[in-house]
Order: C-alpha cells, then sequence, then structure tokens
C-alpha cells in the first residue's frame, strides 16, 4: 500500500493481482447500475486492467493520514471506467452532434439521453447492437442521431417529432423527414440483403 | 449503496467465495508495457520484469537498487521511467 500511495508503477501487479477480483466484483455493480449485465468476460478483463492502471495513476491522491478514503477515490475511478465503456457507443454516434436545444423547445428529449439510453440498452441487447452497428455502416452519425431522436421524439408522444428535431438542428422538418426515410431505409435494405442482419427486419424503430 | 458499502461488500465477497476468476498476468503486463511504450520507454518488457519483481519484492525502489547493486537512478532507468504517469 506505501509503493501504491506513492503512485510507485511496481505496486501494480499487487493490486492487480490481490485486489483485481474485488476491482471486477464493483466494476460489475457499477455496469448493472447502467443495466450493463451481460458484459462479456473478456471485456469486463480488460476494464478491470484498465482499472487497475487508473487506481494506480489516482493513488497518490490517496492518503491514510486523512486524504480521500481510498473506496472513494476508487469508487469515482470505476464508475467514471463503467459509464465510458457503456457510453462508448454515445461518443461514435455522436461525434458531430450539436446539443444546444433552441428556445421553445422545451418538450424535446435531450438527443444525449436518448443516445445514452440506447448505449445502455445496446450493452445488454443484442438487436440494439446490430442496430448500431447497421447505423454506423449505412449512416452518418448525425443521420443515425436524427433518426433516433425522431423515433425518441415519437415515442414519448411528440405529436410532431420532426418539428421538434428540425428546431434542434436548425432544419426543415421537410429535412428531417428525408434524413429519417433516407436511414431507414439504408438500414432496412441491409436487413434484407445480409443474412447477418436479419434481425433488423420487421423492427418497429424501421417501419415507415 | 455507498462506495464504502460497496467495496466491502465485494471485499468479504471475495474472502468468503471462492473465486472463479484469476488475474490474467501476461495480458496485464502487456498493457503495462505498451502503457510505458507510449511514455516513452525503449525497453518496456525488461521494463515490466523489473517493475514485476521488485513488486511482489514489496520493497521500494532505494532498497530494491541497494540490493541489486545498482543506483537508483539506474534502476529509475531500467523501469523505464520514474512511475507510469
Amino acid at each position: 500500500m506505501t509503493l501504491m500511495a506513492s503512485g510507485d508503477a511496481a505496486a501494480a501487479f499487487t493490486l492487480y493481482e490481490e485486489f483485481g477480483a474485488v476491482i471486477r466484483r464493483v466494476l460489475r455493480g457499477h455496469l448493472a447500475d447502467l443495466h450493463a449485465t451481460r458484459v462479456p468476460d473478456d471485456d469486463l478483463d480488460g476494464l478491470t486492467l484498465d482499472a487497475t492502471l487508473a487506481l494506480l495513476d489516482a493513488a497518490p491522491s490517496w492518503r491514510a493520514d486523512g486524504g480521500a478514503m481510498p473506496w472513494t477515490w476508487a469508487e469515482k475511478r470505476l464508475r467514471s471506467l463503467a459509464s465510458s465503456y457503456v457510453g462508448q457507443w454515445t461518443q461514435e454516434l455522436g461525434d458531430d452532434h450539436d446539443d444546444t436545444t433552441p428556445e421553445g423547445a422545451a418538450v424535446a428529449v435531450e438527443s444525449g439521453d436518448d443516445m445514452h439510453s440506447l448505449a445502455t440498452v445496446a450493452a445488454t441487447d443484442p438487436t440494439v447492437q446490430l442496430l448500431i452497428e447497421a447505423l454506423r455502416l449505412r449512416c452518418s452519425a448525425r443521420d443515425a442521431e436524427i433518426l433516433m431522436s425522431v423515433k425518441a421524439q415519437a415515442a414519448a408522444g411528440d405529436p410532431s417529432p420532426a418539428n421538434t428535431v428540425a428546431a434542434q438542428h436548425a432544419m426543415l422538418p421537410a429535412a428531417v423527414r428525408q434524413v429519417v426515410k433516407r436511414s431507414r431505409d439504408a438500414v432496412r435494405g441491409l436487413a434484407e440483403h445480409d443474412e447477418r442482419f436479419t434481425p433488423l427486419r420487421g423492427l418497429a424503430l424501421l417501419a415507415p | 449503496m455507498t462506495g464504502e458499502e460497496r467495496w466491502r461488500g465485494a471485499i468479504e465477497d471475495e474472502a468468503s467465495a471462492p473465486s472463479a476468476w484469476q488475474p490474467d498476468v501476461e495480458r496485464f503486463r502487456r498493457a503495462l508495457a505498451q502503457r510505458l511504450a507510449g511514455h516513452g520507454c525503449a525497453w518496456p518488457d525488461i521494463a515490466v520484469d523489473v517493475l514485476s519483481a521488485r513488486g511482489h519484492s514489496a520493497v521500494d525502489r532505494a532498497e530494491f537498487a541497494e540490493r541489486l547493486g545498482l543506483t537508483d537512478d539506474a534502476l529509475r532507468a531500467l523501469e523505464g521511467a520514474p512511475s507510469i504517469h
């Protein structure tokens, strides 16, 4: 612990070999909090490695003589890692996402939240993983986001989802509808012609 | 559940149940070597060997250097970096 508290890299081995299982359990708990309950073992192992190194990075901020308690700083680091793991899809789909919300769009569902929820579900649902992959293959990140935003608005009861999303993206509603149709058709086409994407056929989200 | 409760629970679980999980030390060594290389270490594999030996001995650099008959600076250089930060 003395080596670790000084940020000495040599402590990494002890930390990993002796506390790796505990770190892994805590990570699994954070992932479960994010509804990611089916994380592949290999990914969890990788996260445990990353977490060990991240904890070592943070170790100098832990002081037994009155600094943050180990579980306090470790908790934050590990929760952040779990969130990053679950949210990686969000970043990939949202790189050019403009999240400014115009005045008068108070009913709009926040796009970031839409994508975060989708990413959370994606970690547990293979169909959603497939959908995200299809969107990445056939649509730009912006088009994918617009499609998902419109669908999220519609699901939230917005009677004019295209209008709401158009206001968010400084677009005309007709242009938003075109993007939705184009993206939807592209993914449906993939589902029709590529056997791997067959599970997407008949998905309500892709219905006209 | 607070962070403290979560950690205490995980530690107690670990202590009371045989764990099926075993550390993948080779993978960890590769990850650490990669990280050291990213920080400019020219001999990351050797550095990992030395760090591993010292880590398992649980001694600080000065004492380990003395055991090896090296200067602190020489051992620091052998380990590739003063720390992995």
